[in-house]
């Protein structure tokens, strides 16, 4: 709530009249960056012109590979790689960036624009003291040493809302938690008293609830020290809580540039594309109400999941050096009918991706039974390994990671169908191979390549191929859709909704997105802490939450994909 | 009749099976990038014409025939009682020319005065001619820099003579193979094509020109002299060849079976096979490697003493020997590839398309062949190149501890060994020691320049 | 953390017991004490009674597991296996064939030993560092090139010519130090210089490379571009950031050979004549003296295990990850 106060209208045109008139701080002319490799060369950035003046928040909005980060790292000189070629013009308060002698560049470097990067974990240096990083910037930038560099220290952890600023200071990074991190991060960049802070997709790295908490901060900083903050993010929902200005990158080159208006209505196709194909919270009211599910209640369930509980046992072995863990699934009981879609949501850690590994029995269970169908999935009695392996299906959240980088597609499909039906006629399964090609809108010609030549959405498409080619009755998706761009996100989905018509299946989709659980889900179970907290139709969860836990992930939704807050 | 020794059918075995590797791999379509960047690599290529002959020398050394005719001095051609390699019929002068004892490269005198009788029955201190190295001047003093001016000039011509014969149709080859020849013929001079054919030729003119004239030299001097016994020192530095290369790779491959299995199904299974196979392999790099070596050849040489009769001639038992120095450094050295092989896979095991194939139904011995073992592939390569080089250095060291190879066989440890002691002598005798130098190094460098570029090239972690 | 440290101390027992079984397997069952002595006393002029008597005096002509003419405990006790390898487990290493206390030899021999290998070490391992800390610095430029080249070239030299070459200049056409030799007290400097040159330069080919990999490996990390983008100089992000990280397997590098350090050089000190446990290792293996390489194998072994404990200790200290877990 306090994100929706801190952009109220008013304050978006104060900050934004004021500084067009004066002299921007960083211009951007016309940059250019390739990487030359032997006589291969990518363009990464193609021509990007653009000012950010004193005060704003300027948002560079893209999908991965647009060039963004790019852009601000070229900025910065960090760009390391060999064959690295930057064009173009860097005026930060007039000076050039890109003809200053490297020595000159440092103490631009922290001093004038300070940076924040994504993932706190390895952007801190592991074996020194939060301390240390820290005054590390406030020796280089201010010149303090000893006592007065220790207060300053310590003043800026206190900034940044650190708990115990005195303390934390002889803490290593690994004894933080993820936010507190990046919180160390930020004082860091703006330890050196920067003119120009650059955030590069500074919460992408982090856990849903805690993104609204450093988005707020990063805010309030930048107003209580007037400077330019350069937020460069894949999520138009930080955009709308934060940003005065928004640029749209594509393909390295800037497509649309405007003030707050572009969420009114965007110009170009592209960022309209993009704005469409964010999954809002009022997705489902959108879409036909799958009918009550309590006039459902005296069907036979098709998978009845008991009193699971899965413990990660340390490792016993005399040379291993693992140590005993909480459980990651607590006794959580549920039931799914044939033809439904179950989404499981929770924040990281909370045991839901546990939870699906145990259902297929790539971890095992402690305690609990399982039923698919009516039998149980393992023991004596149950249906034999194959039948049942072919039943329940999953889908992997990481496309580069899901298929074997050595195999054709073709072997990749087929492989399933070897294993489980071995009996099967080759014209048969090479036809259900093609037929299923075809479904998730690929073309036959992908038989013969190999993963890497695919891009991740029809990489994610073949993987689903994969999993339905042995006609399982319940697919597990494990965040299917977070490792992949917005507007290719939207297509899964869509693709999604429409296997399941065609072919019948459940699907039990594990995600911490709710604007894409709206998007796809019949009913929601809620996690936390590995247990079930709260379990319902999509409607009711989504816009009358009864457990806290469900009520926290709402609130981290940013306040453009939240749609309508009541239906 | 030709006639094999045990660690010629092992080396033929090695070269068959490297080379079906290589072509496997070649085949592979996601290994084609980084072999494309090793075809590309001038560095790699140079060393790869160094590298060649070499292996060519060791493969004509495993060549052997039996009851070959041998000239003898004064009498007719006698059968051979030992079976001679191609390598031995081919140096049959260098074989057999020998000295009294050691002469410098390419004199015409021993090296040590000794008591000479000249034919009027005097006695006199003085250097006596050899019987071989240069035997054809007449006035040694007058003509011999002239003599060996004009042979290398003769040398320098046949050799490029040669490499001319051998450049010419493979141009020939790859300009009609891409056709425009004007532009393919200036890439290649001006060095701009992507095979580095500039760089190769080169190499290979100057391998041809050194070559070209050591040979001609070779046919009446002692190039690199002679040794205490007055063998010739060339004659035994290429013979050492052979033992150096086979060493090097019939270890590497006497290890990767032993490697790859138990890395592989200690980081696949994990639990008590990873336990079992991780207590065998820190107990045995637990022993200081040399003094396993040591304890295992002297057992070996026990038993060799106990079963005296089971060895025909001195050559099947110095080269049963040589085996079972392969095997025994084989054994200590497979937990290096098996430690780095069983975390790889602990990796890949996690991996989602492992889990996929499991939730798939896909067998576990399946699972290993197809997504774990190709995954690994590379791993195996580069170890493969890192060991050859390392492993020729070791044998260098263990003949020197007495626990190498034979002393009745050719190796560069035992050329080392015997000349450091002449080191003390005055003057030196130090060509012995500068030839196994020189040609060690020929090999080593090579080899390890080699190994560099593959693990760029097939290391993930160093493409950017 | 304690309890992870007693557990690891825990599995060493297992390793030792491996290998006094393998050492006792190698030297015992394998290998009759017959087949030693016949290779002691030549393999013609051998007779049954020269046999018995030269294993007899040694001890070897005890059963290996049971001795059935022994009375009571003895059964066991008075086997070849009880006193020739469960001894070691004591340092127990009884005598050498040729009849040589071995543990009084050890004793005496591990200085000269130290007195090599520990500045070796040293200087080797700054020399290692500082110059890849130099080529990574250098990085992207012909310097890296060439000096990455130079490694390669220094890499492919066998040790013996390091010895035999640096022998042959500094001591023989220089003479600025004795070939070799030893000498107890301050004296001993004069022939420490020599081994430890030629040591250092060695093993500075594949030293430098090994490090620089390291090195490099650092140098790609995320927080390697937070402390450039801090504005920190190119020499400070290597010297403070980057070392401070590849110190941590630097370090447990190091900290596995050194307690292996008490068991010398081999090579080095065999060339150099230094009399410490590197030359007596190898005048034993040239001797063929059994009893002498058992004891070194066992006592090799137990260092190196020694070395794997001290190694998950320093890591304890180094790494602030592992030192300060809950």
């Amino acid at each position: 709530m306090l994100l929706i106060l801190g952009v109220s209208p008013e304050g978006a045109a104060v900050s934004l009249g004021k500084p067009l008139t004066a002299s921007p701080l960083l211009s951007v002319r016309d940059l250019r960056v390739r990487f030359c490799q032997g006589e291969s060369e990518v363009t990464a950035v193609a021509g990007v012109s653009f000012d950010i003046h004193r005060g704003e928040c300027f948002a560079l909005v893209g999908e991965s590979g647009s060039g963004k980060s790019v852009s601000a790292l070229s900025v910065m000189r960090l760009l390391q790689r060999q064959g690295t070629r930057l064009e173009g013009d860097v005026l930060l308060d007039g000076v050039d960036l890109f003809s200053l002698p490297e020595q000159a560049m440092e103490t631009f470097r922290g001093g004038r624009i300070g940076m924040v990067f994504q993932d706190p974990m390895t952007s801190l240096n592991p074996v020194l003291s939060i301390g240390y990083q820290l005054g590390e910037v406030i020796t280089r930038h201010q010149g303090l040493q000893g006592e007065p560099q220790r207060l300053e220290a310590i003043a800026w952890l206190d900034q940044v809302g650190l708990p115990d600023p005195r303390e934390q200071l002889k803490a290593f990074p690994h004894q933080l938690s993820g936010g507190m991190r990046q919180r160390v991060m930020i004082a860091m960049a703006l330890a050196g008293l920067p003119d120009l802070l650059i955030a590069d997709e500074p919460t992408t790295a982090l856990d849903v609830t805690l993104q609204a908490q450093i988005l707020e901060l990063l805010l309030r900083l930048q107003r209580e020290r007037g400077m330019a903050l350069w937020l460069i993010t894949h999520d138009f929902g930080t955009v709308f809580d934060l940003a005065d200005r928004i640029a749209v990158m594509h393909q390295g080159v800037l497509v649309e540039t405007a003030g707050r208006t572009f969420f009114d209505g965007p110009i170009h196709p592209y960022s309209q594309a993009l704005l469409k194909a964010m999954p809002r919270l009022d997705a489902c009211f959108e879409r036909p109400f799958s009918g009550s599910i309590a006039s459902k209640e005296n069907r036979e369930a098709l998978l009845s999941v008991r009193d699971v509980t899965v413990r990660y046992e340390a490792q016993r072995g005399l040379f291993s050096r693992q140590k005993p863990r909480p459980p990651a699934v607590d006794g959580v009981s549920f039931e799914m009918e044939p033809g439904e879609t179950l989404a499981l949501v929770g924040a990281s850690g909370c045991g839901k991706t546990s939870l699906g590994k145990a259902l297929l029995g790539l971890v095992p269970m402690v305690s609990g039974e399982v039923l698919l169908a009516g039998y149980p999935l393992s023991g004596e009695g149950g249906r034999t390994r194959c039948e049942d392996r072919g039943m329940l299906q999953m889908v992997f959240q990481d496309p580069f990671a899901s298929m074997n980088p050595r195999m054709v597609v073709a072997d990749i499909l087929e492989e399933g169908l070897w294993a489980l039906r071995p009996s099967m006629d080759p014209s048969e399964r090479s036809d259900r191979v093609q037929s299923l090609l075809t479904a998730v809108g690929l073309e036959a010609s992908a038989l013969g390549r190999y993963p890497h030549e695919f891009s991740g959405g029809q990489r994610q498409r073949l993987c689903i191929a994969r999993a339905l080619a042995v006609e399982p009755k319940i697919l597990i998706c494990d965040e299917p859709t977070s490792a992949l761009d917005v507007s290719v996100q939207a297509q899964v989905i869509d693709l999604l909704k429409s296997l399941q018509q065609r072919f019948g299946h459940s699907y039990l989709f594990i995600t911490h997105d709710l604007g894409v659980v709206s998007a796809l889900a019949d009913r929601v179970a809620v996690m936390h802490d590995g247990r079930l907290v709260e379990m319902g139709p999509v409607r009711e969860v989504l816009f009358h939450p009864q457990s806290p836990h469900t009520r926290r992930l709402l609130d981290a939704l940013p306040v453009l994909r939240r749609g309508r807050l009541s239906p | 009749m030709p006639q094999l020794l045990p660690t010629d059918v092992f080396f033929f075995l090695t070269l068959f099976g490297l080379f079906g590797l290589l072509v496997y791999s070649l085949g592979q379509t996601h290994l084609r990038r980084p072999w494309q960047k090793v075809f590309q690599s001038t560095q790699a290529m140079v060393s790869l014409v160094i590298l060649i002959p070499y292996l060519l020398v060791a493969v004509a050394d495993s060549i052997r025939l039996e009851g070959v005719l041998v000239p003898q001095a004064g009498e007719g051609p006698v059968a051979s009682s030992e079976p001679l390699s191609l390598l031995d019929l081919g140096l049959q002068r260098l074989r057999l020319s020998v000295e009294k004892t050691y002469s410098a490269p390419l004199q015409v005198e021993l090296h040590a005065r000794e008591m000479v009788r000249l034919p009027d029955g005097r006695e006199i201190w003085s250097t006596p001619r050899l019987r071989y190295g240069g035997s054809h001047l007449i006035d040694p003093f007058k003509e011999r820099t002239s003599d060996l001016f004009r042979r290398a000039i003769k040398g320098f011509f046949k050799g490029a003579l040669v490499w001319l014969m051998l450049t010419v149709p493979l141009l020939a080859m790859v300009v009609w193979w891409t056709g425009d020849k004007r532009r393919v013929l200036l890439d290649i001079a001006l060095g701009r094509s992507r095979f580095p054919w500039r760089a190769v030729l080169l190499a290979g003119l100057f391998l041809a020109m050194v070559v070209g004239v050591l040979a001609e030299w070779a046919a009446v001097y002692h190039v690199l002299g002679t040794d205490k016994v007055g063998a010739d020192v060339l004659y035994q530095s290429l013979k050492s060849i052979r033992t150096g290369i086979l060493i090097g790779t019939l270890t590497t491959v006497a290890t990767l079976p032993l490697s790859l299995l138990l890395g592989i199904l200690a980081g696949y299974f994990r639990g008590w096979v990873d336990d079992v196979i991780q207590y065998v392999y820190t107990t045995l790099n637990a022993i200081p490697g040399v003094l396993l070596i040591a304890a295992a050849m002297l057992v070996m040489q026990a038993s060799m003493a106990r079963h005296e009769a089971a060895f025909q001639s001195l050559a099947l038992r110095a080269d049963v020997r040589l085996l079972a120095l392969c095997l025994i450094l084989g054994l200590t050295s497979w937990t290096g590839l098996c430690r780095l092989l069983r975390a790889e896979t602990l990796k890949l095991r996690n991996l989602e398309y492992v889990q996929a194939a499991k939730v798939l139904g896909v067998s576990q011995p399946r699972i290993l062949l197809r997504h774990i073992l190709p995954n690994v592939f590379h791993l195996v390569l580069i170890a493969v190149a890192l060991d050859f080089s390392s492993l020729v250095l070791a044998e260098a060291v263990l003949s020197y501890v007495n626990i190498g190879v034979d002393p009745s066989t050719e190796s560069w440890g035992n050329m080392i060994n015997t000349a450091r002691l002449e080191m003390a002598r005055e003057p030196v005798v130090w060509w012995s020691l500068a030839s196994a130098f020189c040609f060690m190094l020929g090999l080593v460098l090579p080899a390890n320049l080699l190994a560099d570029v593959l693990r760029d090239a097939f290391d993930p972690r160093r493409v950017s | 953390m304690s309890a992870y440290l007693l557990r690891r101390l825990l599995t060493t027992v297992p390793l030792l017991i491996g290998i006094n079984l393998l050492t006792f397997v190698l030297f015992f069952v394998i290998n009759s004490p017959e087949d030693m002595a016949r290779m002691h006393l030549g393999q013609k002029h051998v007779t049954q009674e020269g046999i018995a008597k030269w294993t007899h005096e040694r001890g070897y002509d005890l059963p290996l597991f049971y001795n059935g003419k022994a009375e009571g405990l003895e059964v066991l006790t008075k086997t070849i296996f009880v006193e020739k390898s469960l001894g070691l487990f004591l340092f127990r290493f009884g005598h050498s064939d040729a009849g040589r206390d071995i543990g009084a030899d050890i004793r005496q021999r591990m200085g000269p030993s130290l007195a090599i290998a520990v500045p070796s070490l040293i200087v080797g391992l700054l020399m290692d560092i500082s110059l890849a800390l130099l080529l990574v610095f250098f990085r992207l430029t012909y310097l890296e090139v060439w000096g990455a080249a130079l490694c390669i070239m220094l890499m492919s030299i066998s040790t013996l010519f390091y010895i035999i070459g640096g022998q042959f200049l500094v001591g023989k056409c220089l003479q600025w130090v004795p070939i070799s030799g030893y000498d107890s007290g301050l004296e001993a400097i004069r022939f420490i210089v020599l081994p430890v040159l030629i040591g250092t330069l060695a093993g500075v080919g594949s030293g430098v490379r090994w490090y620089r990999t390291l090195f490099l490996e650092e140098i790609e990390q995320d927080y390697v571009r937070t402390a450039r983008a801090k504005g920190l100089s190119e020499a400070k992000v290597l010297t403070v950031h980057v070392l401070k990280n590849a110190m941590i397997p630097i370090l447990t590098g190091v900290v596995v050979v050194l307690p292996l350090l008490f068991t010398g050089s081999l090579l080095t000190e065999s060339f150099f004549a230094i009399p410490g446990l590197g030359s007596y290792t190898i005048d034993a293996i040239n001797q063929q003296d059994f009893a002498i390489v058992r004891a070194m194998v066992f006592l090799g072994s137990f260092l190196y295990i020694l070395g794997l404990l001290l190694t998950d200790i320093s890591y304890m200290l180094v790494d602030p990850r592992v030192r300060l877990q809950d």
